[in-house]
C-alpha cells in the first residue's frame, strides 16, 4: 500500500495554477525525493499532503486516510523555514510539539531526552532556544519533527545550513528511521543528496510533474549522451567539436552532452591535447534538472502517461 | 554623516511607502474625528424627554417655591443656538384623591410604573430659621444614579433657605458666607422606594441609597472587565504575528487545524483573564465577608448573581476581541501594519468607557438602551445597566444576550476564516477587500 497517493490534484491561487493535475504514489518505507526549481509547486504539494491547504480538484490519501487531518498525528513535518519559540527551553518545546501529536508530555519528554543524547545535544535540554547555535537549533527542530515516531516524515530542505558533521548526523538519523519503517518524503535542491538517498525522485516544474521514478529509470530515459572528461587546455577545445551540444564547465571536470559518437570526440581530443579522464556516463540528476528547468530548456512539458510508465 | 543621511532617507521612504503609513493618513483623522464625535455625543446626548416628579410637602410652603423656580428653569432650556439641551422637569399634578394609602406608597408605585422619576419628601421644618436644623429632605427613586434633578432641587432649596436666613438675620452681603456654612443642614438624602407586600399588606420602608454599592462598585467592575480583557487579548496579536514571522505557525498547523490553533489561543486568553477575575473577585468576596462592619449594601452589590453575569459578559468580550486580534495578527506580515489594523479593534474596547457617564446618569434612557444593543458594546454597557438600579427589563437582557452571543459567534467564525488563510500568507498585508474575500474562500 502507498503511504501517499495523489490523484489529479490541482491547486490554483486566483488565476495562477500552482499545482496542475498532479498524480503521485509514494510507496511505504521508501525515501521519495521532491525536486524542482523555486516556485514550481513543491511546497504547495507538500502542504496539500499535510492537509494544511486543500486542493481545488483531485483526491489525496495519506497513510490510507482520506478524511481531513485524520492522519496528521502519524505525520512529521520539518518545514523549509525553521521556527522555534526563542524563549522556551528545549525540553518544553519538545514536550509541546510531542503533545500536539498526541503524546503525553512525559512520553514526549522521555523521547526527547533519548533523541537529544543521540544527536549529541544531551546538555541542551534545559537551555533556551535563543542560547543555541543555528546548527543545534536545527537539530532540535528535527527532533521535534520525529519525536512522535511518525509513519510518514516530510522534510523540506532538511540539510540547509548544516555543517558537514551535523549533515552526516542528520542523514544517518533519517536513514535509520527509514530502515525502521518510516516513509520519508524530502524536498531538496541538493541533487547529489537526492541521488545518494532517494529510492524515487519526483520533479515538479511549473506546477506539473516532469519526472517520477527511480534514479536509474530516469537516467535510462535520458540516455547515455553524457561524457565526463578532464583535459589540459580547458573546455574551448571541446566546444569546437561539431558533435558537442553543450558543455558544462565544473572547473576541474567538464560535463559534455553529445549529439554524436563519443569516440569521435575522444579521437579529436587525443590529437590536440592531453586527456586525463574520459568517461561515458549517464546524465546526473543535476544535469537532468538543468535540462528541464534551465534557461536553455526547450519546454517544461509534463510527462505523458507513456513516458511515466517507461520511467517507472 | 552621509551614511546617517542614507539610513535616514531609506528608513523614511520605507515608512511612508508602507501600507500602514498610507492607511494611517486616512485612519488617524477618521479615528480622531470619530473619537471627538463620540465624546461630543457622550457629552451632549441627554434624554430630553420630560421628567416628572412629585413633592410630598410636609412644610406646606415649599412646593409653590419649587414650582416658581421650575418655571424659570423651564423657560431657559435651549442653548445659544436655540436647540433644547436640557430635559424639561415638571411637577406632578396628578395628586392622588380618593386613595387612603400614604402618599409615599402611592408615589412609590408610580415610580415603579415609570410614570414619575421620583418624589421629593420635605420635612415640616424645612424652612426653619434656625441655622443647621434637620430639614428632612429625601429624594426617593429607583434610579439613584440619575442625580441631575435631585441635585438641582437640593441647590434650589438651599438658595431658598439661605435667602430666608439672610433676610431674617438682617445680614449684610459680606456676612453671607457664614450663613452658607450654617446651611449645611440642607442635605438631600437619596433613598429607594417604599414597598408593600400585597399578600400580607406589610409595609417595607425605603432604604437609603448607598453610593459605594450602587454606583461605585458597578463602575469598578466595568473597569475591571476592561482591564482584564486588555491584559489578555491584544497580546494574541503579537503572539500570532511572532509565530507567523518566525515560521513556527507552519509547524503548528501541520499538527492542528488553524481553527483549532486559534481556539487554543482564545482558550488561553479566556483562562488567563478568568484566573485573574476569580483571583480579584474571590479576594474581594473573602475580604468583605470576613471583615466586620461591611455594610449590607456592599455585600448585596457583590452578590453571586451579578458576579456570574460579570464573568459571562467578560467571556463574550474576550472571545470577540480575542478572535479579532488573532485574525489581525495572522493577516499581517509586519508589526507596523498590525498596529494600524489594531486601532479600530482597540476602539471597540475603549468606546464603551466614553459613555459611562451618560449611561450612569440615565441607565434606562434611550442612549443607554441603544448602546447596550450594539453587540461590541453590549458586554460592558449591559452589565453596567444590570449592576446599577433599577436594572434592566428581562426582554432587553434577552435581546442583548442574543445579539451579543450571535455577534461573538460571528467574530469567532470570521476570525477563524481570516486566521486560516492569513497564518500561511506571506508578503504584503492584505487589503480589507482581500480580507473580506477570505471569509468566503474555500
Amino acid at each position: 500500500m502507498d503511504a501517499v497517493r495523489l490523484q489529479g490534484v490541482t491547486k490554483r491561487y486566483k488565476t495562477q495554477v500552482a499545482v496542475d493535475d498532479l498524480s503521485l504514489e509514494v510507496p511505504r518505507e521508501s525515501i521519495y525525493g521532491f525536486i524542482g526549481p523555486n516556485g514550481s509547486g513543491k511546497t504547495t504539494s507538500l502542504r496539500m499532503i499535510l492537509n494544511i491547504i486543500h486542493p481545488d480538484e483531485g483526491r489525496i490519501e495519506v497513510l490510507g486516510e482520506e478524511a481531513l487531518r485524520a492522519a496528521n498525528d502519524r505525520v512529521g513535518y520539518l518545514p523549509e523555514e525553521r521556527g522555534l519559540y526563542k524563549k522556551l527551553k528545549v525540553h518544553q518545546i519538545l514536550g509541546y510539539y510531542g503533545s500536539l501529536k498526541g503524546m503525553s508530555f512525559a512520553d514526549a519528554r522521555r523521547a526527547g531526552t533519548e533523541w537529544l543524547e543521540r544527536l549529541d545535544l544531551a546538555d541542551a535540554g534545559n537551555k533556551k532556544i535563543e542560547a543555541l547555535s543555528k546548527g543545534m537549533a536545527q537539530k532540535v527542530q528535527f527532533i521535534a519533527t520525529v519525536i512522535s515516531r511518525p509513519e510518514l516524515l516530510i522534510l523540506d530542505e532538511p540539510f540547509t545550513g548544516l555543517d558537514p558533521v551535523n549533515h552526516e548526523v542528520l542523514r544517518d538519523a533519517i536513514l535509520e528511521l527509514n530502515r525502521q519503517g518510516t516513509t520519508v518524503i524530502f524536498s531538496t535542491h541538493d541533487m547529489s543528496m537526492a541521488e545518494q538517498m532517494c529510492d524515487f525522485v519526483f520533479m515538479i516544474f511549473k506546477g506539473r510533474k516532469v519526472l517520477d521514478g527511480t534514479l536509474a529509470s530516469i537516467q535510462e530515459h535520458y540516455g547515455t549522451d553524457t561524457v565526463r572528461l578532464r583535459i589540459s587546455g580547458g573546455p574551448e577545445l571541446v566546444r569546437e567539436h561539431p558533435s558537442v551540444e553543450k558543455v558544462v564547465d565544473l572547473g576541474q571536470v567538464q560535463e559534455v552532452r553529445m549529439a554524436g559518437d563519443p569516440q569521435a570526440l575522444l579521437a579529436h581530443l587525443v590529437q590536440h591535447t592531453t586527456v586525463q579522464h574520459f568517461e561515458i556516463a549517464k546524465p546526473s540528476l543535476h544535469d537532468i534538472f538543468v535540462r528541464i528547468a534551465g534557461p536553455d530548456a526547450s519546454n517544461g512539458a509534463a510527462l505523458t502517461s507513456a513516458e511515466e510508465e517507461a520511467i517507472r | 554623516m552621509s551614511k546617517v543621511r542614507t539610513v535616514a532617507v531609506n528608513e523614511y521612504l520605507k515608512a511612508i511607502r508602507s501600507k500602514a503609513f498610507i492607511l494611517g493618513i486616512v485612519l488617524m483623522p477618521v479615528l480622531m474625528g470619530g473619537g471627538a464625535i463620540a465624546v461630543a455625543i457622550a457629552e451632549n446626548t441627554k434624554d430630553l424627554d420630560e421628567q416628572v416628579f412629585a413633592v410630598i410637602d410636609n412644610s406646606g410652603g415649599l412646593r409653590d417655591e419649587i414650582e416658581t423656580q421650575l418655571e424659570v428653569r423651564n423657560a431657559n432650556l435651549n442653548d445659544e443656538e436655540g436647540n433644547q439641551d436640557r430635559a424639561r422637569w415638571a411637577l406632578d399634578d396628578d395628586v392622588a384623591t380618593g386613595d387612603d394609602r400614604p402618599l409615599d406608597e402611592i408615589y412609590s408605585e408610580r415610580v415603579e410604573a415609570g410614570e414619575i422619576l421620583g418624589f421629593l419628601t420635605v420635612g415640616k421644618n424645612v424652612l426653619s430659621l434656625e441655622a443647621g436644623s434637620e430639614r428632612g429632605l429625601t429624594w426617593s427613586t429607583d434610579t439613584p444614579t440619575a442625580d441631575d434633578l435631585p441635585d438641582w432641587l437640593e441647590y434650589k432649596i438651599e438658595e431658598i433657605v439661605s435667602g430666608n436666613l439672610i433676610a431674617a438675620a438682617g445680614l449684610t452681603q459680606g456676612q453671607q458666607a457664614k450663613v452658607d456654612l450654617a446651611n449645611a443642614g440642607v442635605r438631600m438624602r437619596t433613598q429607594g422606594l417604599v414597598s408593600v407586600n400585597k399578600a400580607t399588606g406589610e409595609r417595607k420602608e425605603a432604604e437609603e441609597v448607598d453610593e459605594i454599592s450602587q454606583i461605585l462598585i458597578p463602575i469598578v467592575l466595568v473597569m475591571l472587565m476592561f482591564m482584564l480583557v486588555m491584559m489578555s487579548t491584544p497580546i494574541l496579536l503579537n503572539n500570532v504575528l511572532e509565530e507567523k514571522m518566525q515560521k513556527i505557525a507552519e509547524v503548528l498547523v501541520s499538527s492542528v487545524s488553524p481553527f483549532e490553533l486559534m481556539l487554543g489561543k482564545l482558550g488561553s486568553a479566556v483562562a488567563m483573564s478568568m484566573t485573574l477575575a476569580l483571583l480579584y473577585l474571590g479576594g474581594a468576596l473573602v475580604f468583605v465577608h470576613n471583615i466586620d462592619g461591611v455594610p449590607q449594601p456592599i455585600l448585596d452589590a457583590l452578590n453571586p448573581g451579578i458576579l456570574a453575569w460579570f464573568l459571562f459578559f467578560m467571556l463574550l468580550l474576550l472571545l470577540t476581541s480575542g478572535a479579532i486580534f488573532s485574525a489581525i495578527g495572522a493577516a499581517c506580515s509586519e508589526i507596523q501594519d498590525s498596529q494600524t489594523l489594531m486601532m479600530p479593534a482597540m476602539i471597540m474596547l475603549v468606546g464603551p468607557l466614553m459613555f459611562l457617564g451618560p449611561v450612569i446618569q440615565a441607565p434606562d434612557g434611550t442612549l443607554a438602551q441603544v448602546l447596550s444593543f450594539i453587540p461590541p458594546m453590549t458586554p460592558m454597557m449591559m452589565f453596567l445597566r444590570m449592576a446599577i438600579p433599577p436594572g434592566v427589563p428581562w426582554w432587553e437582557l434577552a435581546l442583548a444576550l442574543l445579539g451579543s452571543t450571535l455577534f461573538t459567534l460571528f467574530a469567532v467564525w470570521a476570525g477563524g476564516k481570516i486566521f486560516r488563510i492569513g497564518i500561511l500568507f506571506q508578503g504584503q498585508t492584505p487589503s480589507f477587500k482581500t480580507l473580506f474575500g477570505w471569509l468566503f474562500a474555500k
